[in-house]
C-alpha cells in the first residue's frame, strides 16, 4: 500500500482525537453520561477544593514538621545516626542496580532518595534543622531538677548576675532541664540561670506555656548578649546556639501580669555530627555504585537481587539494631527503637528471615514422611489460623509464663522472632503453591535424566517455584509492613504508636490527630506502593506469567 | 570447539552394529506379560515384546492406547504392577541402585521438550552429566557443545529454552538425553507439539541418531520416518500390543484389522 497513495489522507471526522474526542468518547456519550459526569465532576472538584483547603490553610503541620526525626527513627541516639544511614547507603546501592536493571521507575525512586538524601545533607546549612524533638517536656522525661525557690537579680550593674540559679544538672552530661517558674508580683521581672559546660555543645533554649510576653537571651560570662529571642505576647520562645566550654547566663525578661508562669528548658546535646551530612551526602555515590556494578552482565542477573538484596537488608539490620557481639556495634536499647525505623526492621527481619524457613516448612508438608509432614501442616495451619496480634500477645505475656525466672528476652527479639514465625506460616504456602505450579514435565525430565529426588527439589522444582512466587512474597511484604504497627501491643513504638504518643501526650497536638495520621498514612503508602511497584518489574524480568 | 566431534566421541553406541542382522543381535529391553493400571482402567494389558540391540521400533496407535505409558515404563516414569521388564540385563524392580542404573542408560525426549527454563541451553544439557555422572564442568561443557554441534545449533548455547523455537528445543532436548551416554534413547511423539516446517529438523536427528547404532523407541505417527528408519513397528489398541512387524510387513500386507483400519484413517 504504501507508495502508490496518490490521495493524502483524509481528516478524522472532527471531534474525534485528542482531548475533546477523548472527552467525547468517555465523558458525553450520552445524555445520561454527561448527566453523570457533571454531577460526579462537580463533587471530585468540591473534595479537590476541599482537601486542598484544609491541607493548605486549615491544618496545623507543626505536630509533623517539629518533630520528623522522631516519626522516623524514635529516640534513636544521635551519636548512632550513622548506623541507620549507612543501611541506608546498602539500600541504595541495591536500588541503583535496579536502576540499571530496569530504568524506568525503578530509576525515579533512585533519583527520589537522591534528592531526599542531598536536601537531608544541606538543610542544615540553610538553618533548618529538622533534629529538634529533644526539647519537649511531654515526651522526654519528668524535670530532672525538682524547682525550688528562684534566686532572683535585678538591676545588675556589670551585667553580671551573682545570685543566678545554676543549672549545674545539665551540665554533667548532655541532656535536658526542665525549670517551672511562677512569678508573684505585679512588676516585670529578669530572671537568670547560669551553667558552666567543659566541652563544645549545640545548646537549646525554650520558653513555654507563656501567660504574658517574655524574652529569653543567651549571655556569655562577660555578659554580652549572644543570641535573643523576642517573640511577641505568649508565643513560646526559643534559641539554639553551638557553645565553647565556659560559663553562661540564661536571662529570662518576663512582663509581669497578677499570675504569670514560664517554663524554661534548656538542652545541651553534642553538637551537629557533620557524620550524619557526609553520609546523606554520599548516598548518590551508593546509588552509582550499584549502578556501576550492574553494568557487568554477570551481576545484572535476577538472582543478584534475589539473593543480594536479602543479604544486604540483614547486615542493615544489624547496623541498625546493634549487638554485643559485634565490636563497635554497641546495641541500641529496644526503647530508643521506634517510628519508621522500627516498622522497616521489624518487616525486613520478618521476611527475609521467613524465607529460608517458608522453604523448609514447604518441604517438609511435601515429603512423603509423615511425621514431618503432618507436623509442618500442623505449625502452618495453627499460625495462620491466629491474627498477628494474639500471637504477638502471647509471645510478651503467656510465653515467658513457661520460661525459667532468670530467662528474659527482649521485647525487640519477642517481635523479631513472633512476626517471623507468623511470616513464614504464610510463606510456605506461597513456596509450597510456587512449587506445586512448576510442570509435572520438568520432574519426569529430571528424573529421566537420573537426578535424586531431592536432586530435582532443589534444582529443578524449587528454583522455578521460587521464581513464580516473588509477586506473592512482596505481597507479603506489603502486609507485613503494615502489620508490623501491631508491636504497640508489646508496648514498642513504632510509626503509628509514636503519633499516637504525640497527640495524647502533648496539650499543643491534642487537636492535631488529623494531620498526624494522614502523614503517617502517607508514608506507610509511599513505601507499600514503591514495593508493588517492585513486585511487578520483577515479575516482568523474570517473564512470570508469560513463559 | 576447534574439532568437529565425530559421532562415536559422544555416543557410547556402535554404528556397527546396523549391519548385523537383527536375528543375530542379543535383546536389550524384554518385557514379559507387562500390565499397567490407573485405578480400574488397564493402560496397558499383557504386553510380551522384546527389541534387540541398536534396533528401531516405531510405536504407533490411536490415542489412549497405551503406548506412551509403555515407553515411560521403560525407565520406570511409570511402574508396571504385572510382569517383567529386563532393560540391558537389569531387571525393573524398586531397588534405588537398579533405578539409578537404567535411568542413566535411558534416554528420554518428551513431546512438551521439558527443557528447564530457569537454565541456560548449555546449563540444561551438562546438569545431569554433573550432578549424575560427576564429570567435571569442563569435560561436561566440551560434552555438551559437541552434543549442540550435533544437533545443529552451537551458537545457541548461551540463550534459554524460552528463546528458541520448537524445533530447536526439542534438539536441544535430544542433546541433553544423550549427554548421559545412553543405550537407549526414548521418544515420545517429539514432533507433536512443532509446527510442520520444525518436524522435518528433529527427524532427521533422529534419523542420524539411528545410524550411529542407537537403540530406539519412538512413538510417533510420522509414518514417512516410520517407513523410512523403523526395523520394526509395534501397534498399539486399548493397552494390548496388537502387532508388531516390519514397516513393510505393516503397511503393505497387515495381519490385524485394526491396523489395517488405523492405518487407512491416518495415511
Amino acid at each position: 500500500m504504501a507508495g502508490s497513495s496518490t490521495r493524502p489522507n483524509p481528516p478524522p471526522p472532527a471531534l474525534t482525537v485528542g482531548v475533546p474526542g477523548w472527552i467525547r468518547a468517555n465523558l458525553f456519550s450520552s445524555p445520561l453520561d454527561g448527566v453523570t459526569s457533571i454531577v460526579l465532576g462537580a463533587i471530585v472538584a468540591l473534595a479537590i477544593f476541599q482537601t486542598v483547603n484544609w491541607v493548605f490553610i486549615t491544618a496545623s503541620w507543626e505536630v509533623v514538621t517539629s518533630r520528623i526525626p522522631l516519626y522516623l527513627i524514635g529516640r534513636y541516639p544521635e551519636e548512632f545516626y550513622w548506623r541507620p544511614l549507612t543501611a541506608l547507603l546498602l539500600v541504595s546501592l541495591i536500588l541503583g542496580v535496579a536502576w540499571r536493571m530496569w530504568g524506568g521507575m525503578a530509576r525515579g525512586f533512585a533519583i527520589a532518595l537522591i534528592v531526599i538524601t542531598l536536601l537531608a545533607a544541606l538543610l542544615p546549612y540553610a538553618g533548618v534543622d529538622l533534629g529538634a524533638p529533644r526539647v519537649d517536656p511531654d515526651i522526654e522525661l519528668e524535670p530532672s531538677a525538682s524547682p525550688s525557690p528562684r534566686e532572683r537579680q535585678r538591676d545588675i550593674s556589670d551585667g553580671i548576675p551573682e545570685n543566678a540559679r545554676d543549672l549545674r544538672d545539665i551540665t554533667s552530661n548532655t541532656g535536658t532541664l526542665y525549670q517551672l517558674a511562677t512569678l508573684d508580683g505585679v512588676e516585670d521581672v529578669t530572671d537568670y540561670y547560669s551553667f558552666t559546660i567543659e566541652e563544645t555543645k549545640k545548646l537549646k533554649v525554650g520558653l513555654w506555656q507563656l501567660e504574658a510576653n517574655a524574652d529569653v537571651t543567651l549571655q556569655n560570662e562577660t555578659g554580652a548578649s549572644l543570641q535573643s529571642s523576642s517573640n511577641t505576647g505568649t508565643n513560646d520562645e526559643s534559641l539554639e546556639i553551638d557553645i565553647e566550654p565556659g560559663t553562661y547566663y540564661v536571662r529570662v525578661d518576663a512582663m509581669q501580669t497578677a499570675q504569670n508562669e514560664y517554663v524554661l528548658g534548656v538542652s545541651v546535646a553534642d553538637p551537629p555530627n557533620n557524620l550524619v551530612n557526609v553520609l546523606f551526602a554520599i548516598n548518590f555515590l551508593a546509588v552509582a555504585l550499584g549502578f556501576g556494578l550492574a553494568t557487568f552482565p554477570s551481576v545484572r542477573q535476577p538472582r543478584t537481587l534475589f539473593f543480594g538484596a536479602p543479604i544486604l537488608f540483614l547486615i542493615g539490620a544489624l547496623l541498625v539494631v546493634g549487638s554485643s557481639y559485634v565490636p563497635g556495634l554497641e546495641p541500641v536499647p529496644t526503647q530508643d527503637l521506634g517510628g519508621l525505623t522500627l516498622n522497616l526492621l521489624l518487616a525486613t527481619i520478618g521476611i527475609v528471615c521467613s524465607i529460608p524457613i517458608g522453604i523448609a516448612l514447604a518441604l517438609g508438608r511435601r515429603s512423603e514422611f509423615p511425621f514431618l509432614k503432618y507436623a509442618c501442616v500442623g505449625f502452618i495451619e495453627i499460625i495462620r489460623g491466629v491474627p498477628l496480634i494474639t500471637l504477638l500477645f502471647m509471645s510478651r505475656h503467656i510465653l515467658p509464663l513457661t520460661f525459667p525466672e532468670q530467662f528474659s528476652i527482649d521485647e525487640l527479639y519477642l517481635a523479631m522472632i513472633t512476626i517471623t514465625i507468623f511470616s513464614s506460616a504464610y510463606m510456605a504456602e506461597n513456596v509450597r503453591g510456587g512449587m506445586a505450579a512448576v510442570a509435572t514435565g520438568q520432574t519426569e525430565a529430571a528424573r529421566a535424566l537420573g537426578l535424586r529426588a531431592w536432586q530435582t527439589t532443589i534444582l529443578i522444582t524449587l528454583p522455578q517455584g521460587l521464581r513464580n512466587i516473588i509477586p506473592a512474597i512482596v505481597g507479603q511484604a506489603i502486609s507485613l509492613f503494615k502489620d508490623t504497627s501491631l508491636v504497640f501491643i508489646i508496648g514498642m513504638l513504632d510509626l503509628v504508636e509514636m503519633g499516637r504518643v504525640t497527640i495524647q501526650g502533648n496539650l499543643d497536638f491534642v487537636d492535631d490527630g488529623h494531620e498526624v495520621y494522614i502523614f503517617i498514612a502517607l508514608i506507610f503508602w509511599i513505601f507499600t506502593f514503591s514495593m508493588s511497584f517492585v513486585s511487578r518489574k520483577i515479575e516482568t524480568a523474570l517473564g512470570v506469567g508469560t513463559r | 570447539m576447534t574439532t568437529t566431534h565425530s559421532l562415536e566421541e559422544t555416543t557410547v553406541t556402535n554404528p556397527e552394529v546396523r549391519k548385523i542382522p537383527l536375528e543375530e543381535r542379543d535383546d536389550i529391553i524384554v518385557c514379559e506379560n507387562v500390565f499397567k493400571w490407573f485405578g480400574n482402567f488397564c493402560a496397558v494389558n499383557d504386553v510380551t515384546m522384546s527389541v534387540k540391540r541398536g534396533e528401531v521400533v516405531v510405536i504407533f496407535g490411536p490415542s489412549g492406547s497405551g503406548k506412551s505409558t509403555f515407553i515411560r515404563m521403560i525407565n520406570r516414569l511409570e511402574e508396571h504392577q504385572q510382569g517383567k521388564i529386563v532393560v540391558d540385563g537389569i531387571e525393573m524392580t524398586n531397588d534405588l541402585r537398579n533405578l539409578d542404573a537404567i535411568r542413566s542408560e535411558v534416554g528420554m525426549v518428551f513431546q512438551q521438550f521439558n527443557l528447564f527454563p530457569h537454565i541456560s541451553v548449555l546449563g540444561n544439557i551438562t546438569l545431569a552429566p554433573q550432578r549424575v555422572r560427576h564429570l567435571p564442568k569442563a569435560e561436561a561443557e566440551d560434552l555438551a557443545m559437541s552434543l549442540l554441534e550435533r544437533v545443529g545449533i552451537p551458537e545457541q548455547a548461551e540463550k534459554y529454552p524460552a528463546e528458541l523455537s520448537g524445533g530447536q528445543q526439542q534438539r536441544v532436548a535430544i542433546a541433553r538425553a544423550l549427554a548421559m551416554q545412553p543405550e537407549i534413547m526414548l521418544f515420545d511423539e517429539p514432533t507433536s507439539a512443532l509446527d510442520p516446517e520444525m518436524i522435518k529438523e528433529v527427524l532427521d536427528v533422529m534419523r542420524e541418531l539411528a545410524d550411529t547404532g542407537m537403540t530406539m523407541l519412538c512413538v510417533t505417527h510420522e509414518m514417512g520416518f516410520a517407513r523410512e528408519v523403523a526395523d520394526r513397528m509395534a501397534m498399539f489398541d486399548e493397552g494390548q500390543l496388537v502387532e508388531l512387524g516390519t514397516p513393510d510387513q505393516i503397511f503393505n500386507n497387515p495381519t490385524e484389522d485394526r491396523t489395517k483400519l488405523f492405518l487407512d484413517q491416518i495415511l
